[in-house]
């Protein structure tokens, strides 16, 4: 019996403990020690580090560019993110039928997700370009300083590029669920003659809703980790007017040495990630049409 | 039972998270007792990082090899475009290589305030490469002192940039132009130029560094005289709020507002606004020395570039022959395990004839004493001679000691340049992170002389 049961838990612990250990190694300890070194001088060119309490959190709070970079990632999350999110929806729903457009449109809206970011950051910079960008060529000229050197625009064509790689992420997700809907329902929806409009209306829409839920959280984290757009279209300029907080914590790291500062930066981060996902799981934490059907 | 193995998972992360802490901190090694670089006895080897940027770092390994015929050492050069992503957890684990030259994106300075870096004072001291002259008068004395911090010689320099502007001569000479020599020169040249269709200068907006090294800063000691660039560089109270910065930032203004910036050079990378220069889109840009190997695999073939001086001001209280220069740094670690071989190594390399070897090969200006006499390329011959015939050559050492200053008046010279900002404005904003670094205490100050 004791023999039998040895071999059961050896068994899971064997099973386990690979991706335990690895996850523990690369994950876990680096994420606890993060938060350790936000409490540290710690520079990031020695093994010196001083304890030094809430200092580095006191000065960031005092930081005009961290409110700036999340200012920023919030107007990415309540502006690009419910339209990502309705984009993504319509696309995925005018691409569930068979018609030779919607087969065209599969082949193809994956395509900015498996260029790498910084390809697309670059892709995106050739189009904004003061001189020879394809804006520029179609006869669209841009402020004097150009579309990325201004700062009242800048930003907001950073959301648009935001808006056009993650578009096909969340268009995969949404046909996933369509695709995997009941064929039964849809077909006695269209057999009681609704179409279009309404047949999204009254049974697409409803039956995403665990979808929804996952696609909003996953929005939020998505917006939070934006980085290498950020960096490689604008590094954060003009004037720190398109800054986010996780380029930010790199220039902190790289340009003050300020590891400790950069680690508070991103343990602050963290949290306000947390905070963004809870806020999002509770605002879809009931499925309306589960109470309906009751 | 479930419980037993869960136990067991804990009980291995918290074993490691344990050794995990630990790996982080130690690691004092032994060091030799007052190296000199002249006792060439031990055979242990020499590990030289070095930052592989456009000058590569074939240099280095063939002196290395040189350098073991010459004395039985192995140096080992490891060369990265990253190279400080490697140094940095080197420093942290107390393991640093022998000698280095880690690129901008290390904090030199930092790593001396932590001690990290080793003193050269006594070393310079000594004798230079196989020659009877003492190794610090081997050094251009002006662009060795820009080593010199927190009371010692830390820092070494090896090639260095100079800052200036660039025009092309053959686009000048058709046209009938020449190069501007003062303010008012540069606004009538840039009039004509634009009369011709053509934008007169252009910039790396995307990186202000450029703007404030090549227009505001020679504009600043123009105004106000070298003293006044190192009360700025000092963060002496009042220093950026002063008529000297106004007044730079006043020019650059007017430069703007009568149309004589490039459209949308605000919204540029480097590579993309020299670009624009190399093919022949502005006329004029502010750059460093390394502007030609930068663009010389991307330009039109037979494309020329020549160097000049920022036009100042006729009338300016400042030496009218000022010029900056960037120097790259090379030290020895304080952790070193073979710093007697390390400083060997670094003697030779600094020795005149392989200075001039770098200079041959390279094409960039080397900081010893003599190297640059040699046969120059065209877009470094008039760098040279304004280097040889100033009588202010400076650098811009707050960049690297104060770096939150730095990118401060980055912000706001993009503000400036953009109308966001008044050059009065543009001072006081300067002023008030000046004050807020002043009152940092976590911000080591440094007089820069």
């Amino acid at each position: 019996m004791r023999a039998a049961r040895w071999r059961r838990n050896g068994f899971i612990v064997a099973f386990l403990s690979p991706a335990v250990l690895l996850y523990a190694f690369f994950v876990l300890i680096p994420f606890l020690q993060t938060f350790q070194l936000s409490f540290t001088s710690f520079s990031g060119v020695s093994s010196k580090r001083k304890f030094v309490g809430w200092e580095n959190y006191q000065y960031l709070f005092k930081d005009e560019v961290l409110w700036t970079s999340f200012k920023n990632v919030a107007i990415l999350l309540g502006v690009a993110g419910p339209i990502i999110f309705i984009l993504s929806l319509l696309l995925a729903h005018a691409i569930s039928g068979d018609s030779r457009g919607a087969k065209v449109i599969r082949a193809i809206y994956l395509f900015p997700q498996i260029i790498s970011i910084v390809a697309v950051a670059v892709l995106w910079r050739f189009i904004y370009h003061p001189t020879g960008g394809i804006l520029k060529g179609l006869g669209i000229h841009g402020p004097y300083d150009g579309w990325l050197g201004t700062s009242s625009t800048a930003f907001w064509c950073v959301c648009v590029a935001f808006i056009w790689v993650s578009l096909g992420f969340y268009t995969m997700l949404f046909s996933a669920g369509i695709r995997s809907m009941p064929r039964e329902v849809l077909e006695a929806c269209e057999l009681e003659g609704a179409r279009g409009w309404k047949k999204f209306a009254k049974v697409t829409w409803p039956m995403l809703f665990s979808l929804r839920r996952v696609a909003a959280v996953y929005v939020a984290i998505h917006v939070m980790a934006t980085f290498a757009l950020v960096n490689v279209m604008t590094d954060g300029n003009p004037a720190d007017s398109t800054q986010v907080p996780l380029n930010y914590m790199v220039y902190l790291m790289h340009r003050e040495s300020d590891f400790g500062g950069a680690s508070a930066l991103a343990a602050m981060n963290f949290f306000v990630v947390l905070a963004v996902s809870l806020v999002v799981m509770f605002l879809f934490r009931r499925n309306p049409e589960e109470g309906r059907a009751r | 039972m479930t419980q037993k193995s869960k136990w067991l998972a804990i009980a291995l992360v918290a074993v490691l998270g344990i050794a995990g802490c630990n790996g982080g901190g130690g690691g004092a090694t032994d060091t030799v007792t007052a190296p000199t670089g002249d006792k060439l006895t031990t055979s242990d080897s020499v590990e030289v990082m070095v930052f592989e940027g456009g000058y590569g770092k074939d240099f280095y390994e063939k002196a290395a090899e040189e350098y073991k015929a010459e004395t039985g050492v192995t140096v080992n050069i490891v060369g990265d475009p990253r190279i400080d992503e490697q140094v940095k957890p080197r420093f942290v684990q107390g393991n640093p290589p022998d000698l280095t030259y880690p690129g901008w994106r290390f904090d030199h300075w930092k790593a001396v305030d932590d001690e990290e870096v080793m003193k050269l004072d006594s070393v310079m001291g000594g004798k230079a490469w196989k020659s009877e002259e003492l190794w610090k008068d081997t050094f251009e004395p002006s662009i060795l002192k820009l080593g010199y911090g927190s009371g010692g010689q830390y820092v070494l320099p090896y090639f260095y940039s100079v800052i200036g502007w660039w025009y092309d001569p053959d686009l000048f000479a058709t046209n009938g132009w020449t190069p501007p020599t003062n303010y008012t020169e540069l606004l009538a040249l840039c009039q004509k130029i634009k009369d011709k269709g053509m934008a007169p200068i252009t910039y790396q907006g995307q990186y202000p560094d450029y703007m404030i090294s090549g227009m505001l800063t020679p504009w600043a000691i123009s105004v106000g005289g070298i003293d006044q660039y190192m009360k700025m560089q000092n963060l002496e109270p009042g220093a950026w709020n002063s008529d000297a910065v106004i007044r730079a930032a006043k020019m650059i203004r007017e430069l703007r507002d009568m149309g004589y910036f490039q459209s949308g050079a605000t919204a540029m990378s480097h590579t993309e606004s020299q670009s624009e220069f190399v093919n022949s889109k502005a006329a004029m840009i502010p750059c460093g020395t390394w502007l030609y190997s930068e663009m010389e695999n991307t330009m039109p073939k037979d494309r020329k570039m020549k160097f000049f001086l920022p036009p100042v001001l006729i009338d300016g209280k400042g030496d009218p022959s000022a010029i900056m220069i960037k120097i790259e740094p090379w030290f020895v670690p304080q952790a070193a395990k073979n710093q007697e071989h390390a400083i060997g190594f670094y003697k030779y390399m600094t020795s005149k004839e392989k200075a001039q070897q770098f200079v041959t090969e390279k094409g960039t200006l080397m900081a010893v004493k003599g190297a640059n006499q040699v046969d120059l390329p065209m877009h470094l011959q008039d760098a040279a001679n304004l280097v040889a015939s100033s009588s202010a050559i400076y650098a811009p050492q707050w960049r690297d000691f104060y770096p939150a200053m730095y990118k401060a008046v980055e912000t706001n010279i993009t503000k400036l340049v953009s109308g966001e900002l008044t050059p009065e404005e543009f001072g006081a904003e300067c002023e008030k992170a000046a004050e807020e670094i002043r009152n940092d205490n976590r911000v080591t100050k440094r007089t820069i002389e």
